[in-house]
């Protein structure tokens, strides 16, 4: 379980995210929708502590990660899998080595297991064959999910995605969100994924919260949607906000 | 106009509190290298490809360098000393001034603007990209990971390259001189070896341990630093090395002070 306490954090005097209070539930696949520059990407960070916050506090397993110095944070962040919304994958390395990274550092497997392992992670999210290619050799969409692998490979109890399906044609993108779907489910993980992408989110979410300007609204369920008449959320949802109920049905 | 003074004078204020600060944290940068160093967390084969890839780029144009540098400084020297009649100290001069100020000096402004500038670009690439954030996702210091093997290679390939350039400089001075038919190889370079003493050696190898520190701390700093995409790689690439050749040039001066005082 993951919990902010009034977290707030700005950049150079401008506040970007504002006194938020949210829980994340074991085994819950979080949506959190907002436009461009709303604070997502610097929430995710925050909360795997990359950076700062100004003030408020961040459980994760009831601890608060805030009091930790860095080299007890490397480890705790063994156990959260970070997909960037760049993908970030090692561009000095080719597919193998990025994957087996995480493995060669975190783990004792010897160079066959993590041979093995890499293998099936690949099958698992279709690129099998990629290995010996560096990341500039693969397409974006083809990046997303060998860096999701990545971000996998340690089993994590807490995966982070940041704009899974962002710059994905529509079939690449719901393959995508699928795919965590399925891997979240699979590893039982506390999976926290932000978007702007409303039909996929609404597909793949246990529950949906906006981001507007660095403050949280928490809509629960996305069926919620239906039923909710926020002039924001449904301005967000823009032609959306007319077919919502037949897309969460 | 009280106010516009009041305003230069917080400006100013502001200014030397940034350097203060930045200051502050390229030695606390300095500090975490040198304790994941002492903690034995070094990277063997990182730093041997390190090694093999600064060398290996900067071989060349420093061995052009110090060619042509020997060679320039064998003829103005020959020419000016010819005047005062006192010709047979040219090869002292060649060497001393090589090993003792040229060398280091012109082999580690080189060797920011070759090996610092790529550090820095590379770094600041993988920042501006997330791949440094990505390292500390996977319980990796990127410190650790990137910083301590580039600088310790500088560290061993800086000395190595500035006793390289040496003695070509040398070479190249010996070759200006004789193309001017006024010497014989024995007589330069044994005419070499009686004046030069070990203290000029070991002054330029520290000299160079030195700035080898400095251009590592501060392209590695500035390319953890960068921001601002792939502007910010141009921008904080080229502050990396004009920060170096300054620091360069203002340590000389001071080490060769401090050199000088201690008797090398
Ligand atoms: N390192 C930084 N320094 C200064 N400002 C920053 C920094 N990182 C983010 N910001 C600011 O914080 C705000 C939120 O940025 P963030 O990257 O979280 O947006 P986002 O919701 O992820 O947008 P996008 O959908 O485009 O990725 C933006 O206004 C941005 O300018
Ligand atoms: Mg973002």
């Amino acid at each position: 379980m993951i919990e902010t306490v009034a977290l707030n954090k700005s950049f150079n005097g401008v506040e970007v995210l504002k006194d938020i209070n949210v829980i994340f539930k074991a085994n819950e696949i979080t949506c959190i929708l907002g436009e461009s520059g709303s604070g997502k990407s610097v929430f995710l960070q925050t909360l795997a502590a990359l950076h700062e916050p100004d003030s408020g506090k961040i459980f994760i397993n009831k601890e608060n990660i805030l009091q930790k110095s860095e080299e007890e944070l490397l480890e705790l962040r063994k156990k959260i899998g970070y997909l960037f919304q760049s993908s970030a994958l090692f561009d000095f390395m080719n597919i193998y080595d990025n994957l087996a990274f995480p493995l060669r550092e975190n783990t004792a497997l010897s160079e066959s297991e993590i041979s093995k392992k890499i293998k099936e992670i690949l099958q698992e999210v279709n690129l099998s064959g990629v290995e010996e290619k560096f990341p500039n050799e693969l397409s974006g969409g083809m990046q997303k999910r060998a860096s999701l692998a990545r971000s996998v490979i340690l089993q994590p109890q807490f995966l982070f995605c940041d704009e899974p399906t962002s710059g994905l044609d529509p079939e690449h993108a719901r393959i995508i969100a699928r795919l965590i779907a399925k891997i979240s489910k699979v590893y039982k993980a506390t999976t926290i994924i932000t978007s702007h992408d409303i039909p996929n989110s609404l597909a793949i979410a246990d529950r949906i919260v906006f981001i507007f300007d660095g403050q949280f609204t928490e809509v629960g369920a996305p069926s919620n949607l239906i039923e909710n008449q926020d002039r924001r959320i449904n301005s967000f949802l823009g032609p959306y906000a007319e077919v919502k109920k037949c897309m969460i049905e | 106009m009280k106010k516009k003074i009041t305003d230069i004078i917080i400006h100013i204020g502001k200014y030397i509190l940034g350097i203060v600060q930045e200051t502050g944290s390229i030695l606390m940068f300095l500090i975490k290298v040198f304790s994941f160093i002492a903690k034995g967390k070094v990277r063997f084969f990182d730093v041997l490809r390190q090694i093999y890839e600064q060398g290996f780029e900067s071989i060349v144009i420093v061995s052009i360098t110090s060619l042509t540098t020997g060679m320039v400084l064998g003829l103005q020297g020959y020419f000016a000393l010819v005047r005062f009649g006192a010709k047979e100290f040219v090869a002292a001069l060649v060497a001393i001034s090589l090993l003792r100020e040229l060398s280091p000096v012109l082999t580690s402004i080189v060797f920011s603007g070759k090996v610092g500038a790529k550090i820095t670009s590379e770094l600041s690439t993988m920042n501006v990209s997330e791949q440094i954030l990505a390292t500390r996702t996977m319980g990796v210091d990127p410190l650790e990971y990137f910083v301590v093997s580039r600088i310790i290679a500088c560290v061993i390939v800086l000395p190595i390259l500035v006793v390289i350039s040496g003695v070509i400089g040398i070479f190249g001075g010996y070759l200006a001189v004789s193309w001017e038919g006024a010497t014989n190889a024995i007589y330069y370079f044994h005419n070499t070896l009686d004046i030069v003493a070990l203290r000029d050696f070991l002054s330029g190898i520290i000299k160079a341990f030195v700035f080898s520190v400095i251009i590592g701390i501060i392209c590695c700093y500035q390319g953890f630093k960068a921001e601002g995409g792939s502007l910010g790689v141009g921008k904080f690439t080229t502050k990396a090395v004009a920060y170096c050749y300054i620091m360069i040039i203002v340590f000389n001066f001071v080490l060769t002070k401090i050199l000088l005082r201690l008797g090398f």
